[in-house]
């Protein structure tokens, strides 16, 4: 129960504390400190809650593939907020109004969808099997690897920022095409994507059920096993990402020529 | 182009719409009873896309999970619940539960003839 318990916990809220650790390194928003971080938390608690006190008919929604619509709709929210803060990695510009909003509830409601998951499983767990202390201290252990892996990973990535552009850039765009690799996900499972037979299989090196396909899955989408519609998802995050950058390019070159935009004279 | 090149397009194109329409997957039914999967083995056809229709008839809830066929999906109790599989290739793929992994599990073999 204890390890099921720190699997659980890795496997639903190690995603929000990569998605903060991403956050806090590559954008750096002015709403990151540690007021404002409280009142998240605090908020995204209590949004979780409601949640999971209505899961059940959001579950039922749409025929009954309602988690499935509500999960790829927050995804999609999510990677906009990413896709268009991409701005901080090519200019010191502090974030628009509108990409702060766009990132903090974005980050916000990902957060309570999956806090409300893992209530999911510690109610059940704790009605029905009685075994708070278990759940509990399986809870903290959890907070500890997840802490102790955002530090490993905040460092890794501060040093990606300022060794190479190109790993700076490969970080940010694998991480985001994460979130799509999950929006695909969740339409094959719910049949509005059909899927195709797999292309290759390393399960044999990295299996997706191992400690390490979990942790590759939640940076970047990892799949043992892709498909065809995986190799498109990934193009699809490519093609986005380098045309989000020649638009921050392009904006940043007209407001340099044009001094009446803020540019130099 | 001639209209008959149209009309031939358009035929192409609804008959391909009306074959999309009409293949309904096979369904298969998986029941969760006592924190166990059963059938414990369930037979699919290979390369065919297949409907899973999951019946939790306890009274907790479960989470079917699959690394092998990247399926995961709340199950409500006494809910049923449907998710789509495949096509899948020949092999063995393994599923479980996850708030109760060590009764709740299982194996989807597909196999190249009858499925059952």
């Amino acid at each position: 129960m204890l390890i099921n318990t720190v699997i659980l916990f890795i496997k639903d809220i190690l995603p929000v504390f990569v998605l903060f650790c991403f956050i806090y390194i590559y954008i750096k928003p002015a709403w990151l400190n540690k007021k404002s971080t409280t009142w998240l938390i605090v908020t995204c608690i209590l949004g979780a809650v409601i949640v999971y006190c209505n899961i059940e008919p959001i579950s039922d929604a749409f025929d009954g593939d309602g988690l499935e619509i509500y999960s790829v709709i927050i995804n999609v929210y999510i990677y906009a907020g990413l896709l268009l803060s991409s701005s901080k990695l090519i200019t010191t510009e502090p974030l628009s109004k509108l990409q702060s909003y766009l990132l903090l509830t974005g980050a916000g409601i990902f957060s309570v969808m999956k806090l409300s998951e893992f209530f999911l499983f510690f109610t059940t767990s704790v009605i029905h099997q009685q075994t708070l202390d278990h759940t509990l201290v399986g809870s903290i252990i959890g907070i500890g690897i997840c802490s102790s892996f955002s530090i490993l990973l905040a460092a890794l990535l501060t040093l990606a920022l300022t060794q190479s552009t190109w790993l700076k850039h490969s970080f940010w765009l694998l991480y985001l095409n994460g979130f799509l690799i999950e929006i695909l996900y969740q339409l094959q499972q719910i049949d509005i994507i059909s899927t195709s037979s797999a292309l290759w299989n390393t399960s044999g090196m990295i299996s997706g059920a191992s400690e390490y396909g979990y942790l590759l899955n939640t940076l970047f989408g990892y799949v043992a096993s892709p498909t065809v519609e995986h190799l498109a998802t990934y193009a699809v995050s490519l093609i986005l990402y380098l045309l989000m950058l020649v638009y921050w390019f392009s904006t940043l070159n007209k407001r340099y020529r044009n001094p009446l935009l803020g540019g130099a004279q | 182009m001639t209209p008959s090149f149209y009309k031939c397009l358009i035929f192409i194109f609804l008959s391909c719409m009306s074959m999309a329409l009409s293949a309904k997957p096979q369904e298969f039914y998986l029941t969760l009873e006592d924190h166990v999967f059963i059938p414990n083995e369930l037979v699919i056809p290979a390369n065919t896309k297949v409907k899973l229709i999951i019946i939790n008839k306890d009274n907790t809830l479960e989470e079917f999970d699959s690394f092998d066929l990247n399926r995961e999906k709340v199950l409500f109790p006494n809910k049923k619940n449907r998710i789509f599989v495949g096509p899948l290739p020949i092999g063995k793929y393994e599923y479980f539960g996850e708030y109760f992994p060590n009764t709740a599990r299982g194996m989807i073999i597909v196999e190249g003839g009858n499925a059952h």
